[in-house]
């Protein structure tokens, strides 16, 4: 060691807790696996204790890893790596995962806390399997901290001196979103771990019975609600940050949390069919497996730079291949187990009938399985097509949108369809009694929506642009029935239980609810989803526009009002103001200012709505003195009808100039709004027996208990709320720094905006190549962008030398032309369909077509073959009903009463 | 095997409170004041080194040494488990439950089948006719269950009554079974008379003969009156004690808990079988301290008694008096290996109980 070479005691004792954990990790993957295969109770004990150790040195190794930040030790190099000595304290504890590095120790001590509960929880009830499930969670456990030893260890220091001060993060990550979307995320994809785990340990043991699938069901639950929470956060951030007015661009990160909650919904459906028919054993045991797969198939993703994505971490081909090698045991092991045991997992039961709960469940898992299939061949198409045929594609959002659009709404309809149908089979009469009420009540919707809401029958192209529906107003119909449906099951659910109980209509609601947690919480959840698809609908009406405004209002005012005149005095239709929507919006002023970390612009607007000011806003752009890159401040004014969002896109410090883009966005509050009703649902079911026995064991007044079930929906909704709270973030953007000003003084994303809608369409579907993330040029706010854009509308309003028109826009064929003709340009231009946001490949349709009418036909055949198998069952079992034994009904009638 | 098997399972359904139901260590107070000491004074150290200021660094540096005591504590009873002696492992221990548990789950699946479907038959989503078809079947599939509950006998769930009921069924089983026993002894005499044809010893020979068949026979039901008895004390908790004071007259003012109880008492009745001079050992027994697995115990016990009668009755016993005492001596060691073997877990129970027996058989034979 030379005398530059810098020592760190705290890197030297953290690497020696990794080194430790390693091998108390080996440890217990031996112990926990000889333990239960020759069924000694010291070794699983000893593997039980060894799992607890392992969490307190993943701890130690954590807490000294934060303690190097906030002390600035930048001998270590991902300390020096990610933060500097400027940044807030809080912010020096979340960079801890804001590098790839530090976010694999805090994926381990993630998993680690939670495998702790988990076996502290389960090891004497599921005492015959639990060494395997610790020798699972452990292998799982020694993969990762086998990549932070020897790959990318976090308390690697520096060959050469400290530097001085660190790099500092990327401003993009010093919001507070960095310290709840990516923890909760991860929760997410750890949480699938711990079905896993207990999936292998059933497998592993031979215990195939529906034991371990009330552990797994809550487990399950925790992951598929901690993902959604990382989704809606993620959605949430990069509406606030990214400034480019949505919260959903299908990027390969966001689909690596997606992907796994689809899996996850799945097997929360069908985990309810294997404990009410004792069926789809093998089936609920092939979801916990790929509900893992695809966690880990997401973090490979997002860290192997198998694919680019503005959020990943970076080509690392060593990791990649570390990965695979993992997966590919995953996998193996997964499918040899469920091959091994395949004859214990036969069912009890088959389907009855095609109108049953059942067989909507199954419907509902082969789309959620669809959809996860969709997101990862679209996600991984640019790879796969690239390592084929070296060809280079991109996949942008409309080809996403068009076919995840009418899967979604197959769901949803499902997510009504399903609550109205009986186990085992539904006759047609009583169908019709469940279906009239939902059914009527989305018919009269949607009359209601087309008389008195002019344009809201305005049609999407689903599947191919030749098919266009009226997408959202059959949207808002489904949610209408969803909600009928729901209502419907609550309101009569209340009455039979009134009937039973005789008690008063809202004790009979709470104790419906209460009583039957998982079915009415879920369909809370069903009933957040149908907001947050009012949401979604709501995207297919907003509308943006780009202005311009050479000078402030307050210019203006002085001349014309003098130094007293005030702001609100300003007719709206001054030359500083321009009218979008039914707004008019006011440019008042553009204030500059600086502190340590950044120079920051900021514009005065205000928003006026018929006459009258509604608020003031101030859209930003902050220059970081280290960072790379300015950022956009958004600024949003929230209406439950409709979002006002300005973005402050460039200005000109000396003349005031300010260019604003300025969006619309109808519903969007209610995709948030919808979360926390799911949130709120997903907690319900999460409530544990013991509360409810606890609420209805003592004996208490009406309004005693009334008070207690009040306070528990106040908790509830509170920690709803409480996740919710933080969805009021800044924003930030990658924009270039300079102002984004052309050369004229004149902001690039108003610049060369769309003249005809010709030309509009050919630039939503060309990708910009300045190397933003996959958005479109007309999106883009770069110089490249405006430029493009410039070209489009040249070629589109083209001449010939005869001074005629090329295209004749005025005819359909015209407009097709010319719109095939700048695509096909643009392609040969840049070598490739990877400018196109749809590719034109065969392949990239042929695939989810095949996949859609194939999964429909396979569904048909198989499930009239299960129908078919059930109805001889069935019969069977009728004819030879034995007579009940007298002594035995009494029996059963007791045990009856005792089950609510 | 069959009776083997059960007290496996028996005991493996009791080890999940085994851990509860151990007496607690003594230094239990001591050893966590001194590891709170440790850590407190760790803390008041550390803030001491930082001149008392409560910032980011001090925090995290305490919360890193509450990870080193935490890790040293787990990573030392990692060690202390490997280190423990083998012979208190427990081959019982991660057994599963069995066909018994796989029955209890499809009957609490089929219930609440039952309740959805009258459930939707009041929500209007089911006709009358195909809920009464579908609820019959499940009922009838549900009634299946149960026989076969009750038919192992090992049901973990039921009503004190059902209990008495299970119990007093199976003193009438043992009644009925002994009287047979009964029979063929006396036939067994007739015979060993015709063999042995002498006069002078033939009344000290003919009463043992009857007392050993007699024991052979009891400790049989001994063993199945145990049986029933730890059945009913896996779950029973409370409603032992009435189990226990419907099937024995003996120590039924014994207060201890619940399964101890209720199988020391049937233990009672299985050494009462025996005939002669056993109620000091049972009374012991059900007078006991705490039996966490006394229904492996007292099986067990059983075991040994029918062993040793056994090796009684086909002894050459020249008095009564003797072999009697022996038989007794030797159900009485039976249960005091028991007892030690089965603190720990079922396997060396078996062990020690076959030990015991063998012990006792042995001793019979010699006398």
């Amino acid at each position: 060691m030379s005398d530059s070479t810098p020592f760190s005691p705290i890197a030297l004792v953290g690497t020696i807790a990794l080194l430790a954990a390693y091998l108390v990790a080996a440890w217990c993957v031996a112990a926990g696996i000889a333990g239960n295969a020759r069924k000694s109770r010291r070794l699983v004990q000893s593997s039980v204790y060894g799992m607890y150790g392992f969490a307190a040195l993943i701890a130690l190794a954590a807490a000294l890893m934060i303690y190097a930040f906030v002390t600035h030790d930048f001998s270590i190099k991902y300390v020096a790596h990610t933060s500097d000595v400027a940044m807030p304290t809080t912010y020096k504890i979340t960079a801890f995962w804001g590098g790839l590095d530090g976010s694999l120790l805090f994926w381990v001590l993630v998993l680690s806390l939670f495998s702790t509960v988990a076996i502290a929880f389960n090891a004497k009830r599921h005492r015959d399997m639990i060494g395997y499930v610790i020798a699972t969670i452990m292998v799982v456990q020694v993969f990762f901290i086998s990549l932070l030893i020897f790959t990318k260890n976090p308390f690697a220091t520096s060959l050469t001196e400290a530097p001085a001060n660190g790099q500092g993060l990327n401003p993009l990550l010093q919001n507070y979103w960095m310290v709840i979307h990516p923890p909760s995320l991860y929760i997410g994809f750890v949480a699938a771990t711990i079905p896993f785990s207990f999936g292998i340990g059933a497998l592993a043991s031979g215990r195939l019975d529906d034991m371990w699938i009330g552990t797994v069901r809550t487990w399950m639950l925790i992951c598929f609600g901690f993902l959604g929470l990382g989704l809606i956060l993620g959605g949430r951030w990069a509406y606030e940050e990214l400034g480019w007015g949505g919260y959903w661009a299908w990027d390969p990160v966001e689909n690596a949390g997606l992907m796994p909650w689809f899996t996850a919904t799945a097997f929360l459906h069908s985990a309810i069919i294997q404990e009410q028919r004792g069926m789809m054993k093998r089936w609920n045991l092939v979801l916990v497996c790929l509900t893992f797969f695809l966690t880990i198939f997401g973090t490979f993703m997002t860290r192997s730079g198998a694919v680019q994505s503005v959020h990943a971490f970076g080509e690392d081909n060593v990791l990649a291949l570390q990965f695979i090698v993992f997966m590919a045991v995953i996998g193996v092991v997964s499918v040899g187990l469920i091959v091994f045991r395949s004859n214990k997992l036969a069912s009890k039961s088959e389907f009855d009938s095609f109108y049953s709960r059942e067989f909507a469940f199954l419907l509902n898992n082969w789309i959620l399985l669809g959809c996860a299939f969709f997101v990862l061949f679209a996600t991984m198409f640019p790879t796969i097509s690239e390592a084929l045929d070296g060809s280079r594609v991109s996949v942008g959002i409309a080809f996403f949108n068009k076919w995840m659009t009418p899967l979604g709404l197959v769901l949803l309809f499902l997510a009504g369809a399903a609550p109205l149908l009986a186990w085992r089979k539904t006759t047609r009469e009583r169908l019709w009694q469940q279906f009239m009420f939902p059914l009527g009540f989305a018919a009269i919707t949607i009359v209601v929506l087309v008389v008195a809401v002019p344009g809201v029958a305005m049609k999407t192209s689903i599947f191919s642009d030749t098919l266009s529906l009226p997408v959202a107003l059959i949207n808002f119909g489904l949610c209408a029935f969803t909600v009928g449906s729901i209502a419907q099951e609550f309101i009569r659910g209340a009455m039979v239980r009134r009937r039973q109980t005789g008690s008063d209509p809202f004790t009979s609601m709470i104790g419906l609810v209460l009583s039957k947690r998982r079915k009415y919480g879920g369909y809370i959840v069903h009933l957040g989803v149908v907001l947050c698809f009012v949401g979604f609908a709501g995207k297919a009406y907003d509308r943006m526009v780009d202005r311009t405004i050479e000078a402030p209002a307050s210019v203006e005012k002085i001349a014309k009002f003098g130094p007293d005149g005030t702001v609100e005095s300003l007719p709206p239709n001054s030359k500083a103001s321009f009218a979008f929507g039914s707004y008019v919006f006011l440019y008042e002023r553009l204030i500059s200012t600086a502190d340590d970390h950044k120079d920051a612009v900021t514009a005065q607007v205000s928003i006026w709505k018929n006459g009258e000011l509604i608020n003031t806003v101030y859209p930003a752009k902050w220059d970081y003195h280290r960072g790379e890159e300015a950022t956009t401040e958004v600024a949003i004014t929230v209406r439950l009808q409709e979002d006002v969002y300005v973005v402050l896109t460039g200005y000109d410090l000396d003349s005031q100039l300010a260019n604003f883009r300025v969006f619309i966005n109808p519903l969007i509050s209610w995709v948030w709004i919808g979360f926390l009703v799911f949130a709120f649902g997903t907690l319900i079911c999460l409530i544990p027996q013991g509360v409810v026995d606890r609420l209805a064991a003592r004996p208490r007044s009406r309004v005693g208990r009334a008070g207690e079930v009040g306070m528990l929906a106040v908790i509830l909704f509170g920690l709803s709320a409480g996740l919710a709270s933080q969805a009021h973030a800044q924003g930030g953007e990658h924009i270039p720094a300079g102002g984004g000003m052309g050369d004229d003084g004149i902001g690039w994303a108003a610049r060369n905006r769309p003249d005809t809608g010709t030309s509009e369409k050919a630039m939503k579907e060309i990708l910009c190549v300045c190397g933003c993330p996959r958005e479109s040029i007309f999106d883009c706010k770069c110089k490249t962008a405006a430029d493009l854009r410039g070209q489009i509308m040249e070629m589109v309003n083209g001449r010939d030398p005869s001074g005629k028109p090329l295209f004749d826009l005025n005819s359909p064929e015209g407009r097709q032309k010319a719109y095939d003709a700048v695509l096909t340009e643009f392609v040969s231009r840049y070598g490739g369909e990877q400018v196109l946001s749809t590719p034109r490949s065969k392949f990239s349709w042929l695939f989810p077509s095949l996949a859609v009418v194939g999964g429909l036909g396979l569904i048909f055949v198989v499930g009239r073959r299960m129908v078919g198998r059930g109805k001889a069952v069935n019969t069977a079992a009728v004819a030879a009903k034995p007579v009940e034994d007298e002594k035995y009904t009494d029996k059963l009638d007791d045990e009856l009463a005792g089950v609510d | 095997m069959g009776l083997l098997g059960k007290v496996i399972g028996a005991a493996a359904e009791q080890l999940e409170n085994q851990e509860a139901l151990k007496p607690p260590d003594p230094y239990r107070w001591v050893k966590r004041a001194v590891a709170i000491a440790i850590l407190l004074f760790g803390w008041m150290f550390i803030i001491w080194a930082n001149q008392f200021r409560l910032a980011a660094p001090t925090v995290f540096v305490c919360l890193g040494f509450l990870a080193i005591e935490l890790a040293v504590y787990n990573l030392f009873r990692t060690g202390a488990q490997i280190a423990a002696d083998e012979e208190h492992d427990d081959s019982t221990w991660g057994r599963p439950a069995g066909a018994r548990g796989e029955l209890e789950r499809e009957k609490k699946t089929l219930l609440k089948a039952i309740k959805e479907a009258e459930f939707d038959r009041e929500m209007g989503k089911l006709s009358k006719v195909d809920a009464d078809e579908m609820i019959g079947l499940y009922r009838a599939r549900a009634i299946e269950v149960i026989k076969e509950l009750d038919r192992l006998g090992e049901t973990s769930t039921g009503t004190v009554r059902e209990q008495i009921e299970r119990e007093v069924k199976a003193r009438l089983e043992l009644e009925r079974r002994t009287k047979g026993h009964a029979e063929k002894a006396v036939e067994k005499q007739e015979s060993f008379k015709k063999k042995k044809g002498k006069g002078s010893k033939g009344k000290a020979a003919e009463a043992k003969a009857t007392a050993g068949t007699d024991a052979k026979a009891k400790s049989g039901a001994g063993a199945d009156a145990t049986k029933v008895a730890a059945k009913a004390d896996a779950d029973a908790d409370a409603d032992a004690d009435a189990d226990a004071d419907s099937g024995s007259d003996s120590d039924s003012d014994s207060d201890s808990d619940s399964d101890a109880d209720a199988v020391a008492k049937s233990d009672a009745s299985a050494t009462d079988a025996d005939g002669v001079a056993k109620s000091d050992a049972s009374a012991t027994d059900a007078d006991g301290v705490a039996k966490p697995d006394a229904s492996a115990k007292a099986a067990a016990g059983a075991d040994a008694t029918k062993v040793a009668a056994k090796a009684d009755s086909d002894s050459d016993a020249d008095a009564d008096a003797d072999t009697d005492a022996k038989s007794d001596a030797s159900a009485t060691d039976a249960d005091a290996d028991v007892k030690i073997g089965a603190k720990s877990d079922a396997a060396p129970v078996d062990l020690a109980a076959t030990e015991s027996s063998k012990t006792a058989a042995k001793e019979a034979a010699q006398s």
